[in-house]
């Protein structure tokens, strides 16, 4: 053919021309680096992370105490499972403490951050001041605040007795109806400081024209923060409270170290739970299927946390 | 005039708030560092004074270590070693996969997002029993290299979501610059994004910092030996000398002391930098 | 020819070097290595043993490794670093089910130390309830031996207050709880007590070697396993004389004795220190607290015992805790060494050595007594004298499995916040019984 009659033909795209083998070998050439930038975080992920969680789910069909031969069951231990009450106790303890944890910890960190955003007075101290609880490990937080809760001698109640509020001094983590909250009071304490700090960039993130704007207009501090600023760091609201649930779910530090699960299985949480049937009741079996009904749980609302994002990002 | 204007008593109301709070928020932690200073018959009788002068004798036996196997250095070097590992690995895993999420659009990212995202699901407990069975094989358990590699683990998820947050409101036109500059991706991405992001760097870190030096559970699971242990170990196995039962108090308050100024110091440190990080739209 | 002297000086040295170092080569030393809990004092007495042991036998040395909180490491230990074919040789060891001994000897990891209780004399050496309790059950051979021995549970007090007050030892529960009344009325914390080691744990356990008969508490250590005698599941859980051991705890609670908030002392420093500091008259706890702990106070202690109910006699003042030992394991390459360093610990010599740095009363109860005196501090030994004579028995938990241990825990945990009856209690430990029957 002549050049004209060859470049009047229309030339199909090179890749088309190619078979699925030098597709993918092109696919992979043009995308090497990136493959190779993720590659690190995919391989401990699957290494340290997959594999021992479907050993987990596998290890839940059997019932094993450590050292005789394993012994298939099936799904007996989900079916006991539902009808352990100290399963479902610690189960409704886990969600009643993650969303109140939650709830908490947002709220306040949300006040905080905006009445700092608001440059009052010692912003700049509490900036640095209220992120700090978050950096003490847990197990220190947790041995303080027993001290602290102590009914006799604690500072707690010391200092109510001394103020004449004795009849507020209760026995804090001797009392099953109230432990778990205090334990979620003491949370909140502690972590606050984090959705604080989060909020507090996204508020300070809202453009200056659009705050000018507001303050020509004359708008109320109030007004200012419920229709300018909530509505701006929406996205980051949500975010941080759907993560903040996430790792609520997972808790099991504070419990082990302040109550042990205590007292009257009242502090007992999915973590909690799942350390006694392992290490202290031997049912290893039994335990890796609490981990399983836990891995469900979490993902599930990780899996709603994305539909959300993912509306959310559409609406932006 | 106008300054008393906007003194309202909702301000007022709002100062005093935060005041108390930041007083609440600060107590504890100050009196731990108290009664660290005192003996026990003074904390339990006294519990609001002040150890002045300080009394160093609590220190100076959690440093001896006779009541934990080993002494206070041992354990300190542990968690050392083992947070330095795990943060550089994390820092150095996390920023490539969050980069290469925000910027590569590479066949298969949607699903490797997706699977960033849902390992943030996973709860450690439930890998702790074939871990350790795991590890044990590979010959990882009991030593100070398996507990980095678990911890980077443990820790990749949520470090990538804040590293991919924080790269997607980088500035493209600089790294474009790079390449038009004749950079390789990875050159543009080590040499002048990296150098940019301190902020993010700092903020992985500091988010990660203060699990993985007090991190108890798997530690105590995994490394059984006492040499190789943390310091969250032995302050949770902390048992009184049977000849110090008036002492038993004060060094529980010591060794929790000298586990947590180290995160105090370096938060002090980096603060600042925090900030901006967190300023850059993290968690969008 | 010169050249040839010297050639045959230098090989006739190189042959001499040769052979010198090819018999120390082959008197290689053998390594053994043995872990023990290193809180508290069992480490170091193994260590003080190993020391001597090592001075005596350079062929033959003994490491020891220290080990974490006795709990976690003993749960996980059994599947893993015993299992392994490079685990340790010999370990310190809570011989009870619950630890899983009885596994391990069933699945062939244990050495039977039969041989050794001939050689050593044991069989004589010591009390005919520890050889029961070491011979199993299934094949009747030894896989363990007992190095000290604890009992608990003992209520120490603060003789200072009582004095101060007019009080004095107890010998009935109404005088119990008119102790406590005066003692909290003077505003002391009548009973410090470690909440789930002591009133979960040792106190019902404590009641059970008062309300049970003989037979009930033979019944009770076997009745929760299938292949027992059929005669010990007529005894339940429900029958009035166990029912009775949780009403008297929940007795105990309703009295407050043991102070506000006491489900939250979990602690054991803040425990022992709430007494030592005198703000609690009594704190109950294992003869263990009796030597260095009681002696460094500046205070007078003294000590009793729970009281008896009715007046029916107890089977023990104490339970005893027969369970501290030591074990062999089978798939290591120096089993007869090992047994050898058992043999010299369990022996008078080693076990002066174990008692001065562990102050741990010796299982063996053929030593004599100014060994026991020298080794161990006043306190110990007078009470080691007291239990001699008033008797102790084993403790309950030392026979069960895990699952109805922690069962019992866990729902006087429930009964002592209220959520459950005594009635209900007991109706629930039976159930487990019934049901561990099943699977054991």
């Amino acid at each position: 053919m002549t050049t004209t009659e060859v470049a009047s033909q229309p030339i199909a795209p090179y890749s088309n021309r190619l078979s699925w083998y030098q597709r993918l070998k092109k696919t992979l050439r043009d995308n090497l680096i990136w493959y190779l930038f993720v590659t690190p975080a995919i391989l401990l992920i699957i290494v340290f992370m997959v594999v021992p969680i479907i050993e987990a789910l596998s290890l839940a069909t059997y019932r094993w105490n450590g050292v005789r031969p394993r012994e298939f069951i099936g799904f007996e231990n989900f079916q006991d499972l539902g009808t352990d009450r100290f399963f479902l106790g610690a189960l409704q303890h886990t969600i009643f403490f993650s969303i109140a944890a939650t709830l908490g910890t947002v709220t306040l960190g949300l006040l905080l951050a905006v009445a700092i955003s608001r440059r009052v007075l010692g912003a700049s101290i509490y900036r640095v001041l209220f992120y700090l609880p978050v950096m003490v490990p847990i197990t220190v937080v947790g041995a303080l605040w027993v001290r602290i809760l102590e009914p006799n001698f604690g500072m707690l109640n010391t200092f109510l007795r001394g103020a004449g509020l004795e009849a507020l001094a209760e026995s804090w983590l001797g009392d099953a109806k109230i432990a778990l909250f205090v334990l979620i009071g003491v949370t909140i304490w502690q972590y606050s400081g984090f959705p604080m700090i989060v909020l507090l960039a996204a508020a300070e993130n809202i453009s200056e024209e659009v705050q000018e704007a507001a303050t020509l207009d004359g708008v109320s501090e109030w007004q200012r923060i419920t229709h300018i600023t909530i509505p701006l760091i929406r996205p980051v609201l949500i975010s941080i409270s759907v993560l903040q649930v996430i790792f609520s779910l997972k808790v099991f530090d504070l419990m082990w170290v302040m109550t042990r699960g205590g007292p009257g299985q009242s502090t007992d949480v999915l973590g909690t739970f799942l350390f006694d049937e392992a290490f202290f009741k031997r049912k290893y079996g039994y335990a890796s299927a609490v981990a399983v009904a836990m891995f469900v749980i979490i993902f599930t609302i990780t899996y709603i946390y994305q539909r959300i994002v993912r509306v959310e990002n559409a609406k932006l | 005039m106008n300054r008393l204007r906007h003194l309202s008593l909702v301000k007022i109301i709002v100062v005093v708030v935060l005041v108390l709070w930041a007083i609440i928020e600060l107590y504890p932690i100050l009196f731990m560092f108290n009664t660290s200073f005192k003996l026990d018959p003074q904390i339990l009788n006294e519990p609001f004074s002040i150890g002045y002068p300080p009394s160093f004798e609590s220190y100076a036996r959690v440093w001896e270590g006779d009541q934990t196997g080993q002494p206070f250095l041992s354990y300190f070097m542990n968690s050392a070693i083992i947070l330095v590992g795990t943060i550089i690995l994390l820092l150095v895993t996390s920023t490539l996969a969050g980069y290469a999420l925000a910027r590569g659009r590479f066949p298969g990212s949607p699903w490797v997002q997706q699977g960033f995202l849902l390992s943030l699901a996973v709860p450690a407990h439930a890998l702790l029993i074939p871990l350790y069975f795991f590890l044990g094989n590979l010959g990882l358990r009991n030593n100070l290299l398996g507990m980095v590699m678990v911890y980077t683990t443990l820790g990749l998820p949520l470090s990538i979501v804040l590293a991919r947050a924080y790269f997607l409101s980088f500035p493209v036109e600089i790294e474009e610059q790079a390449l038009i500059d004749g950079c390789s991706q990875f050159g543009a991405f080590w040499r002048i994004v990296v150098p940019m992001s301190r902020s993010i760097l700092a903020t992985i870190a500091i988010v990660n910092i203060t699990w993985v030096w007090s991190e108890l559970f798997f530690a105590q699971a995994f490394l059984s030996d006492t040499d190789m242990q943390t310091l969250p170990i032995a302050v949770a196995s902390y048992r009184p000398a049977q000849m110090q039962a008036s002492a038993a108090i004060s060094q529980h308050f010591a060794i929790m002391a000298l586990t947590t100024l180290p995160l105090l110091i370096f938060y002090f440190v980096f603060q600042s930098h925090i900030r901006k990080g967190m300023t850059a739209g993290a968690l969008r | 020819m010169k050249y040839h002297a010297k050639g045959l000086i230098f090989v006739l040295g190189l042959v001499f070097v040769l052979l010198v170092t090819g018999v120390v080569v082959a008197q290689e030393t053998i390594e053994l290595t043995a872990t023990a809990v290193g809180v508290g004092t069992t480490s170091a007495a193994l260590q003080a043993v190993a020391d001597q042991w090592n001075a005596d036998h350079p062929d033959i040395q003994v490491r020891v490794e220290a080990r974490p909180d006795d709990v976690t490491w003993q749960a996980a230990a059994p599947s893993t670093e015993f299992a392994a074919d490079d685990g340790p040789d010999l370990s310190w060891w809570w011989c009870t089910r619950a630890q899983s001994w009885r596994d391990m000897s069933a699945a062939g990891m244990l050495a039977p130390l039969d041989d050794l209780y001939e050689s050593e004399g044991w069989f004589d050496a010591f009390p005919q309830g520890t050889i029961d309790y070491f011979r199993d059950p299934i094949d009747g051979h030894f896989y363990g031996v007992q190095v000290d021995t604890v009992w608990t549970p003992i209520i120490y007090y603060n003789r200072d207050i009582f004095d101060e007050l007019g009080l004095s030892e107890p010998a009935t529960w109404d005088e119990f709880f008119a102790v406590t009344d005066a003692l909290a009325e003077a505003g002391y914390l009548p009973l410090s007590a470690v909440y789930d080691m002591q009133l979960q744990n040792h106190l019902p356990q404590a009641l059970m070697l008062r309300s049970w008969t003989q037979e009930e508490y033979d019944a009770f250590t076997q009745n929760w396993s299938g292949s027992a005698d059929p005669a010990t599941f007529e005894h339940k859980w429900t029958d009035p004389n166990s029912v009775r051991i949780f009403e008297i705890i929940n007795e105990l609670g309703q009295h407050n004795v043991w102070g506000d908030g006491f489900q939250a002392l979990t602690d054991y420093n803040q425990a022992i220190s709430l007494f030592s500091s005198q703000a609690a008259g009594m704190y109950v706890m294992g003869v263990w607290e009796a030597g260095a702990s009681m002696s460094e106070l500046d205070f007078n202690v003294d000590w009793f015992y729970y009281p008896s109910i009715d007046g029916q006699e107890p089977l023990g003042v104490v339970g005893s805790w027969p369970a501290n030992g030591y074990i062999v394991f089978q798939n290591r390459p120096h089993v007869e060494e090992s047994k050898q360093f058992v043999a010299y610990l369990i022996s008078p010599d080693g076990m002066q050595i174990y008692m001065e740095a562990g102050g741990l009363p010796p299982g063996r109860s053929d030593l004599p007594e100014e060994l026991l005196n020298e080794a161990l501090d006043p306190n110990t030994t007078a009470i080691t004298g007291e239990i001699a004579e008033l008797g102790s028995v084993p403790l309950w938990e030392a026979y069960v499995t895990p699952e109805l241990f922690q069962g019992i825990r866990e729902h006087i945990d429930l009964m002592l916040s209220g959520a459950e009856t005594p009635e209900e209690v007991a109706a629930a430990v039976e159930a487990l019984n019934v049901e561990s029957r099943e699977n054991n």
